[in-house]
């Protein structure tokens, strides 16, 4: 039996397995999914299942780490992931949430220690190592709002419900609670400190305060305009506000404002009017030559500094371009040096990269639509032929390998176990796969450490070679017996990966095997299933990696010579999961993305042109 | 006698001839206002109007080709500089409207721009070698007290750009110049010397279908460039100086093409205007900050601001300037002849205002005062919203005929979205003294089953019942007759049908009353009925198996006797009603019949492929009172006889037709011309008012093509000449003989009576000498129509430069003695046939 399953053992709560099943068989014998489709390798009865019925949960807050280019995007249900976007925006280490623990800000700080606060009212900061909350510290100010670490990285901010800012220190191990702000009214809803860490911005509701941060009082109080198009609206609410080192203010509220302040004077400096609907979001840049605000419509829309003329150093802020990635609420937005960043309650994370920023227009600069998690979340029982899904909150945990004692501190991310019950593969956070002996417990050896992260490993059932797909879109293949890379996996690497198979933007979840026919490796990521043939040669970057079903009529000799070892499937999209059941039987899990979209709330509406 | 063609209407253009005419019709239309004046380029003249009055102050003339770009001198704004294809640019002031410059730069120019800090240089658009290849140079002004000036001095700015004054800006004070064509943007900074491009994506992606520039602007005080592009987006461009860090804002409203785009004086502004008549007003560069001025009736084509900011004024499609007040409000209109869409109604006189109505806007007549050149007076015959939008089949006002004086007005209106999808409307709208306009009286649905071809009131004065009769394709005539129709409620009247007449299932497609409306002639095809109007009888059918009758008119006065009919086949027949026979017939391809109310004159214009022909007759004579050849190039589509305030008293036979009348006709490109007796030089302003010595007065390009060569020939000769310039293509005896070889001999009177003809015409020769004396006389009537000064000679040149090729100077120059004893022959020959036919 091949059994694949997820190392953190946290939360694990029984989910009604047998219901499920019985469903899944229900379905599978009336066969409403079931086709047949062949691919080059041979004929294959298709289980095409359509009734995961998972939906991603709304990003609510996204952070940007510069020091280590890597993204933290929690969701509405509590859930905390882990972008690396050197690793080809590889979604490496994930926190599983829980509905109490709904976070409302996000921030790093010292470097790489990720806080998050939520509505519980408290600030907890994630273990990025062991994959687990290091700790929960009350801040006893009722549901938390906003966070804010300082510039330097020491001090973390957090405005709570009942009107207070606290200064919190932080100390190597915990966070200390160092002083209360002069308390304020209204819940304050957005923090931002100036970039000399002087002063703090507060948003709340109708105003934004703006505090001294060595004597905690508050020196200037703006209030913002609540007319909207001449229109009263009930309260103006600041959802951001970001310092800059000039002390100029910028806030976007409920209004669809975009307002510009000067904090010496508490003045209203400038004001674009946005949108029809609140905007949500703010992020600047480290430069202060541009930012991103996300706006309810699910518009993003950039802003730059430019020179009013080119002998001038006078400079204004300007509207510049309007990017409409997203149908709903844009909750989130960050500012890499490259990119900029959203997310929103449509659950996309989409990351548009800068053009003027991006020094070689290379398959890196293009624009990333991230949907579906980079993890499998279906298993398959072969033997006994079931479907294991998982969602965000009934998870189903396979206790294989648990009692194995890791060698290493960190967590153990993806686990393979050899179809005969020998070995056991397991990958942590940092590259590096382990194999270990399962009869006598022990350190088998280890594959040689690879740059990019592990996105998925399986062994084969009868040569015991392990094959491990990367996040760069790399496979290798490696021997355990041998304890060294096959022959294949050398040739391969020599070669080098045809150039489209390396720019797919979804990394590679599930790895499985032929029992019949060892020269076969089944794979597939989100948009493609292929299955790869060791015995034919492989292509090079003149050849058609995608080829088409083969016509019927096509002579042998032409098939023959326009072979090669990628067999590529796009049939399925966007797939979650295949596998073989039997020799001649695969079983499809695809999740189409209008059918999130008829679950998601509906988006604000909006008057388009001609209809 | 001499007569010109004058074409009317106040934005009129004549379109470059060659490859790029679309690009031409936007050209050579170029508004400018400044804070009292607006300035206007018409043909080759520029119209100066008062923004208060509304009124033409001055028409600057000199130019001796089209007027193509108009700019005010920075520094001095009291003077606008001129450029024209003639390769000069002039230099006006024009408040006294007079010339104060002339700089001879000798290529075609196509734009021109002035900028503020370069003082002795401005900027024009010429073409280099190939034909859409356009260059951008800056011409160096140099100072002189002379007034004409050498400035060959050209040095090179950019290259590959679109020859419209549109497609080009200036920004920040002549620091940069802007210049897009098809999908890119191209800034050429005069201080570094270098040339920033920047491309969009083209078409062949689709979701970038339509990106192509289409105007560009550039912002007063900041380094910013707007652009407008086909899709009805806007681009502000910022840190273009910087080939990667360049970024643009889009404001996206119009929904198609942006016309033009102009930056208030300030910057804090941008008006943008397209095809949906809104003008746009972008406050901050802000997409959500933006106000409107909609309504505006037709296309924006330019948009001009003056440079105290305080006024906007647009041009539009239909002939039509807009001065718009800072805070939106239009503070006046001036209004042309609308040229915008398709003449079905043809021209009719509206015999109470002795307006010209026709076709105006869409689903509207508009009444045009053709003695001041403006527009009375708009019905809105369809009363439904125009929607602008390709592709849409609209309603169209296809018929009106006016009847008894003017008190009823009858239109037909059709829509026609597939072949068996007819929907027609006949409305008949009754005159209202209290309003003074038309209030619609009655409205017949499907008044026929099928096309309406002819609309005719009774118009005979003894005539005590409104009489109506439509002819149309379904085979019927129907007599429509106004009736009582009051209630209980109100007193009314209203038409209704009173007889239906038919013909053999033939198609009636003319119909026609007598003067005394006694008879009616209705045409079913090839055959002519004739309906007694008392009691609607048939009595009697003519029919000459020569096609289709296209015409129908009955003489009027003392050849009411007399029907004419005008076929497709080129013969135009005169029945005598008395005895019901044929009286005369002709060869003639007659496009357009018209008879004058006034008199018994019937004038034909006939097509053929070296141009139409004008002939007048009288339907008693089957000999035309005057032909006027090659009237115009282009097909003649309608004509009219407008009546004369105060009749001239022309004693020449030849054009004795033109004393109570004037005849108007419309060509197939929409221009109105008219026959006159005076030159167009004598009609505009006085030249006296230039500074200009008389011996290198430019005077007109008439006077360069014909006048020059005049004076270096023979005294004598050119005496001759001179007076009978026009009518010597005329004469040309190729054409005459053939004429007479070619007339039918049974339309050919006795040979008694020509022989009679041919020798009192031997006569005349010294006769026509004293004929010459009379166009002083007529100038003296002619002052009154000096309203119509603004009235244009493009058409005049044309004409003339054909005259040009057809005698010109070669002939003139190697005319021997026995060549010009030859010549006078012909004269001699031709004179006589004209009077003797």
């Amino acid at each position: 039996m091949l059994a694949v399953g997820w190392g953190w053992l946290t939360d694990a709560r029984p989910s009604p397995v047998a219901s499920q099943l019985k469903s899944f068989w229900f379905c599978r014998r009336h066969q409403p999914h079931r086709r047949c489709r062949s691919l080059r390798m041979g004929e294959f009865k298709v289980h095409r299942v359509r009734f995961f019925n998972y939906v991603p949960s709304g990003i609510r807050c996204v952070a940007y780490n510069n020091q280590s280019n890597r993204l933290a995007v929690s969701r509405t249900d509590g859930t905390v992931e882990i972008y690396n976007l050197s690793a080809n925006y590889f979604q490496e280490k994930f926190f599983p949430g829980h509905e109490s623990r709904a976070t409302e800000a996000l921030c790093w700080a010292k470097g790489q220690r990720l806080f998050s606060a939520g509505l519980n009212g408290e600030i907890i900061e994630y273990d990025l190592q062991a994959l687990n909350i290091k700790y929960a510290m009350d801040a006893f100010g009722g549901p938390i709002w906003s966070m804010a670490a300082s510039p330097s990285g020491s001090q973390l901010l957090a405005g709570c419900e009942d009107g207070s800012v606290k200064l919190f220190q932080i100390t190597p191990d915990k966070i200390q609670f160092e002083r209360n702000f002069d308390r304020q009214k209204s819940r304050i809803l957005s923090l931002s400190w100036r970039p000399s860490g002087t002063h703090i911005a507060a948003g709340s509701i109708d105003y934004i305060s703006v505090f001294d941060v060595k004597s905690g009082s508050a020196i200037h109080k703006m209030l913002v305009d609540r007319q909207y198009m001449g229109v009263s609206k009930r309260k103006c609410i600041i959802w951001g506000v970001a310092f800059l080192s000039d002390g100029t203010v910028i806030s976007v509220d409920s209004a669809g404002k975009v307002q510009f302040w000067d904090s010496a004077t508490g003045t209203l400096v400038k004001n674009h009017l946005v949108a029809n609907a609140d905007v949500q979001s703010i992020a600047v840049s480290d430069q202060e030559d541009s930012f991103v605000v996300g706006t309810a419509e699910g518009t993003v829309f950039h802003f730059q500094l430019v020179s009013v003329t080119s002998n001038s150093s006078e400079k204004q802020w300007v509207r510049t371009k309007p990017f409409q990635h997203h149908t709903h609420d844009v909750r989130a937005v960050a500012h890499s040096p490259t990119a900029l960043i959203s997310g929103g309650t449509d659950t996309h994370l989409v990351i548009r990269p800068l053009m003027e920023k991006v020094e070689v227009k290379n398959y890196d600069a293009a624009l990333r639509k991230i949907t579906f998690p980079h993890r499998r979340l279906i298993s398959c029982s072969k033997k006994k032929q079931l479907l294991l899904f998982q969602f965000a909150h009934h998870l189903e945990l396979w206790q294989l390998g648990s009692t194995v004692a890791t060698g290493t501190v960190e967590s153990m991310c993806l686990l393979a176990v050899s179809p005969d019950g020998n070995w056991l593969a397991a990958s942590g956070t940092s590259a590096g796969v382990h194999v270990y002996n399962v009869k006598n417990l022990k350190l088998h050896c280890t594959v040689p450490a690879y740059n990019f992260p592990v996105t998925a490993l399986a062994i084969a059932p009868s040569t015991n070679n392990l094959v491990i797909a990367h996040s760069d879109q790399q496979v290798f293949e490696y021997s355990i017996p041998d304890k060294q890379y096959t022959e294949w996996s050398r040739t391969i690497q020599k070669q080098g990966f045809h150039h489209l198979w390396l720019q797919r933007d979804t990394p590679i979840t599930h790895i499985s095997f032929h029992l019949k026919r060892p020269m076969h490796i089944l794979l597939h990521d989100a948009y493609m299933f292929c299955i790869i043939d060791k015995s034919l040669p492989l292509p090079n970057d003149k050849t058609l990696l995608y080829n088409p079903l083969p016509p019927k009529n096509e002579s042998d000799v032409i098939r023959r010579r326009t072979a090669h070892a990628f067999k590529i499937s796009k049939i399925y999209k966007p797939l979650l999961f295949m596998d073989l059941l039997d020799e001649r039987t695969l079983v499809a899990v695809e999740r189409p993305l209008d059918d999130i979209i008829a679950q998601l709330p509906p988006p604000i509406k909006k008057k388009k042109f001609g209809t | 006698m001499l007569l010109y063609l004058y074409f009317l209407g106040l934005l009129d253009s004549w379109p470059q001839p060659g490859p790029d005419l679309l690009l031409a019709i936007a050209l050579t239309r170029c508004i400018l206002i400044s804070e009292r004046y607006i300035f206007c380029v018409s043909g080759d003249f520029v119209k100066v109007y008062s923004t208060a009055t509304e009124e033409c102050v001055h028409i600057l003339q000199g130019h001796r080709n089209l007027v193509t770009g108009i700019q005010l001198n920075p520094n001095n704004h009291l003077q606008l500089y001129s450029c024209s294809f003639d390769g000069t640019i002039k230099l006006w002031d024009y408040v006294d409207g007079i010339l104060i410059k002339t700089f001879i730069v000798g290529h075609k120019l196509h734009a021109l721009f002035t900028v503020a800090h370069a003082e002795d240089s401005v900027f024009v658009t010429i073409n280099k070698e190939k034909p859409d290849i356009f260059q951008l140079v800056s011409v160096k002004l140099p100072k002189s007290s002379s007034q004409e000036i050498e400035s060959k001095e050209l040095s090179f700015v950019l290259d590959y750009i679109n020859q419209s004054p549109k497609y080009i800006a200036f920004g920040n004070e002549g620091e940069y110049v802007a210049a897009v064509r098809d999908f890119s943007l191209s800034v050429y900074f005069f201080k570094k010397k270098t040339t920033s491009r920047f491309t969009l994506s083209s078409s062949r992606n689709k979701k970038h279908a339509k990106n192509n520039f289409t105007c560009v602007a550039c912002h007063p005080k900041e380094d910013c460039i707007a652009t407008g592009h086909k899709d009805g987006k806007i681009r502000l461009w910022r840190n273009f100086d910087d080939d990667k860090k360049y970024t643009y804002t889009c404001l996206h409203w119009h929904h198609d093409m942006v016309m033009d785009l102009a930056f208030s004086v300030t910057g804090t502004s941008l008006l943008s205007g397209g095809r949906e008549s809104v003008l746009v007003e972008w406050r901050d560069a802000a997409e959500k900050n933006k106000e409107f001025l909609p309504r505006l009736g037709a296309t924006i084509e330019h948009i001009s601001v003056s440079p105290a900011g305080d006024l906007f004024c647009t041009s539009h499609s239909d002939n039509k300037i807009i001065v718009i007040h800072r805070n939106l409000e239009a503070s006046a209109v001036i209004q042309g002849l609308v040229k915008d869409s398709n003449i079905f109604t043809g021209l009719m006189i509206d015999p109470r205002t002795k307006a010209l109505v026709l076709n105006g806007k869409p689903g509207h007549l508009q009444f045009y005062s053709l003695q001041s050149d403006k527009q009375l007076y708009n019905l809105d015959i369809v009363q439904q919203e125009y929607i602008n939008d390709y592709g849409l089949i609209q309603i169209e006002l296809t018929k009106a005929a006016f009847g008894c004086y003017g008190n009823w007005l009858a239109t037909v209106e059709q829509r026609q979205e597939k072949e068996t999808e007819l929907e027609l409307q006949m409305k008949l709208w009754m005159y209202n003294k209290k309003t003074q306009g038309f209030v619609l009286n009655t409205k017949v649905n499907m008044p026929h089953e099928d096309h309406i071809t002819a609309l005719c009131f009774c118009n005979a004065e003894k005539s005590e019942n409104p009489t109506l009769v439509t002819a149309s394709k379904d085979g019927h005539f129907k007599v429509w007759i106004l009736t009582d129709d009051s209630d209980i409620y109100k007193k009314a009247v209203g038409w209704t049908c009173d007889f239906v007449g038919s013909y053999h299932k033939y198609q009636a497609t003319n119909c026609c009353f007598s003067e005394d409306g006694s008879l009616l002639a209705v045409s079913f095809e090839e055959i002519v009925t004739i309906w007694d109007s008392e009691t609607w009888e048939l009595k009697c059918t003519f029919c000459q198996r020569a096609g289709k009758i296209r015409h129908l008119c009955f003489g009027r006065l003392t050849c009411s006797k007399y029907l004419l009919g005008a076929t497709e086949n080129g013969i135009l027949c005169c029945w005598n009603l008395l005895s019901c026979a044929l009286e005369w017939s002709a060869k003639l391809n007659v496009r357009v019949m018209e008879p004058d109310l006034n008199s018994e004159n019937i004038a034909a214009i006939s097509h053929s492929s070296m141009g139409s022909d004008l002939f007048v007759f009288k339907p008693s004579e089957p000999r035309p009172l005057y032909i006027q050849k090659n009237i115009s190039r282009e097909e003649v589509q309608w004509g009219v006889f407008v009546p004369r305030d105060v009749p001239e008293s022309f004693t020449s036979e030849s054009y004795r037709w033109l004393n109570r009348s004037q005849f108007y006709f419309l060509t197939k490109s929409q221009s109105l011309l008219t026959l006159s007796t005076k030159s167009p030089e004598e009609k505009l302003t006085p030249t006296s008012k230039q500074l200009l010595a008389e011996e290198s007065l430019p005077t007109t390009p008439f006077y360069f093509i014909l006048g020059k060569h005049r004076q270096q020939q023979d005294e004598k000769l050119n005496a001759a000449l001179e007076n009978e310039l026009v009518q010597l293509p005329l004469t040309e005896n190729i054409p005459a003989i053939n004429e007479l070889l070619h007339t039918p001999a049974h339309v050919l009177p006795s040979a008694s009576f020509l022989c009679s003809m041919f020798v009192n015409s031997l006569l005349l020769s010294k006769e026509s000498k004293s004929a010459e004396e009379i166009p002083d006389d007529v100038d003296m009537e002619e002052e009154k129509e000096s309203d119509d000064s603004d009235e244009e000679n493009d058409f005049t040149e044309k004409v003339q430069d054909t005259d040009n090729t057809d005698l010109g100077e070669d002939i003139i120059h190697q005319l021997s003695k026995s060549e010009e004893k030859e010549l006078r022959k012909f004269r001699k020959v031709d004179y006589s046939w004209i009077t003797a036919l």
